[in-house]
């Protein structure tokens, strides 16, 4: 059931990094991903896009980003990206889907600098369900 | 986002196995979601080891998301009503000539009741009238209070039974019989003065019940939330279905949002319980974001 995909892509360009993840989720509605990014300590906020299958009919696949006592939800079928300001450190990501089925899922992220400087970004994965 | 109302309340819930098992939750009351973009309520809960040696380390949290009206809530009180309990208790609180009651706490139930007296001893009397006396086996139940202020901040108490805001140990009550504790109430240097000394009491004994599905692919709400159960590398997802997560003692956080940004009122129901499913010591929940 599960399969997973990691792809980190880093561009030669000087101020650019793009990351990308991909994976899926299992059929139980419980089936939660759960993973961390780490930004490094010149860090203002993280950015975080997710995609998946919008058609209709097809779970909601959404990720919860959080911190320090702050949270916030983005969903693939309504707004799918997020920029959340936390500084540096790990930002945790709890992705799922409100109904049965296998779905695939990507995300692109990054850690940027108060100029919108890509900051070092590293992604760790806690639980592939 | 806003919440309506914090009081803690204890709430009965089943967990449903080969046999039916019984365990008792902290409820959140109501809540609210609001329909910003990005909305999450977060919360903490905290489970730790037992003050009963007996009971021993927490396992797991159990965890059920309710929909104020969603069907969630129609099912529990549909499972209550069709297992009527013979046997029950009655608990009564008393102070001078103020007194305060609540009756039929039947076997696997809860309820609280609470008495404006100010500081002071307050006497907690509980009976067992109106239980089928035919039933010759004892009841079983342990007794929480807490003392507090007029805005709701606990005062100091004490009692022979226990602590302050921990349950106590084990209690058994003949049938016809009638028990009866102290609780004193004091001013508390920070809190002031207590207004108010709230308890809950727990009937524990043992009544079979009708089971809850165990999937987790069991739909009990409308899917309008979801919450996530988190600690340590584990999470789970849940839109209403009762979920376990395995983790121990230790902090476990729940987010609730919505898949379709919707504002929708909600309750939910918890409790820390050791690898028999018994109760350890729950936390009541830290709101950390209330969006």
């Amino acid at each position: 059931m599960k399969k997973f995909l990691f792809l980190a892509l880093l561009s030669l360009s000087s101020n650019s990094f793009a990351h990308d993840f991909s994976s899926q989720l299992g059929n139980d509605i419980s089936s939660t991903d759960y993973i961390y990014i780490s930004c490094d300590n010149l860090t203002d906020k993280v950015h975080i896009e997710i995609s998946g299958n919008k058609s209709a009919g097809t779970p909601v696949i959404s990720a919860q980003v959080f911190k320090d006592s702050q949270a916030k939800n983005i969903t693939t079928h309504g707004t799918n990206s997020i920029d959340f300001q936390g500084g540096g450190g790990a930002y945790e990501m709890t992705i799922n889907k409100n109904k049965i089925g296998v779905v695939s899922y990507s995300l692109v992220y990054h850690c940027e600098d108060a100029n919108g400087e890509h900051t070092e970004t590293e992604l760790f994965e806690k639980q592939n369900q | 986002m806003k919440k309506i109302t914090q009081k803690l309340g204890w709430s009965f819930i089943v967990l449903s196995g080969t046999l039916p098992q019984l365990v008792f939750g902290l409820d959140s009351d109501v809540q609210t979601l609001a329909a910003n973009t990005g909305a999450i309520d977060f919360f903490e809960i905290t489970c730790t080891k037992s003050n009963d040696k007996t009971i021993g380390d927490t396992d797991h949290l159990n965890f059920k998301l309710i929909e104020n009206d969603g069907s969630a809530q129609t099912q529990t009180q549909t499972q209550n009503q069709s297992a009527p309990q013979p046997q029950l208790l009655n608990a009564t609180l008393t102070k001078v000539k103020l007194s305060s009651k609540v009756t039929n706490i039947t076997a696997g139930t809860n309820n609280n009741l609470s008495l404006k007296g100010g500081n002071g001893a307050y006497t907690l009397g509980i009976d067992t009238v109106g239980t089928n006396l035919t039933i010759k086996t004892v009841q079983n139940y342990t007794i929480q209070y807490q003392c507090l202020n007029a805005t709701g901040q606990a005062t100091n108490g004490s009692s022979t039974l226990t602590k302050q805001n921990i349950p106590s140990k084990n209690k058994t009550l003949a049938n016809g019989k009638t028990a009866k504790y102290v609780i004193n109430c004091a001013k508390n240097a920070k809190s002031g003065n207590t207004d108010s000394v709230k308890v809950t009491l727990f009937n524990n004994t043992f009544a079979p019940q009708v089971a809850l599905p165990t999937s987790n692919t069991d739909i009990s709400s409308t899917g309008t939330l979801a919450a996530q159960v988190i600690s340590g590398i584990k999470a789970k997802n849940t839109i209403g279905a009762n979920v376990d997560l395995q983790n121990g003692n230790g902090i476990y956080n729940v987010m609730v949002n919505s898949p379709t940004n919707a504002a929708k009122s909600y309750h939910f129901e918890y409790t820390c319980l050791n690898n028999a499913n018994l109760p350890t010591q729950t936390s009541p929940f830290k709101k950390l974001q209330d969006k």
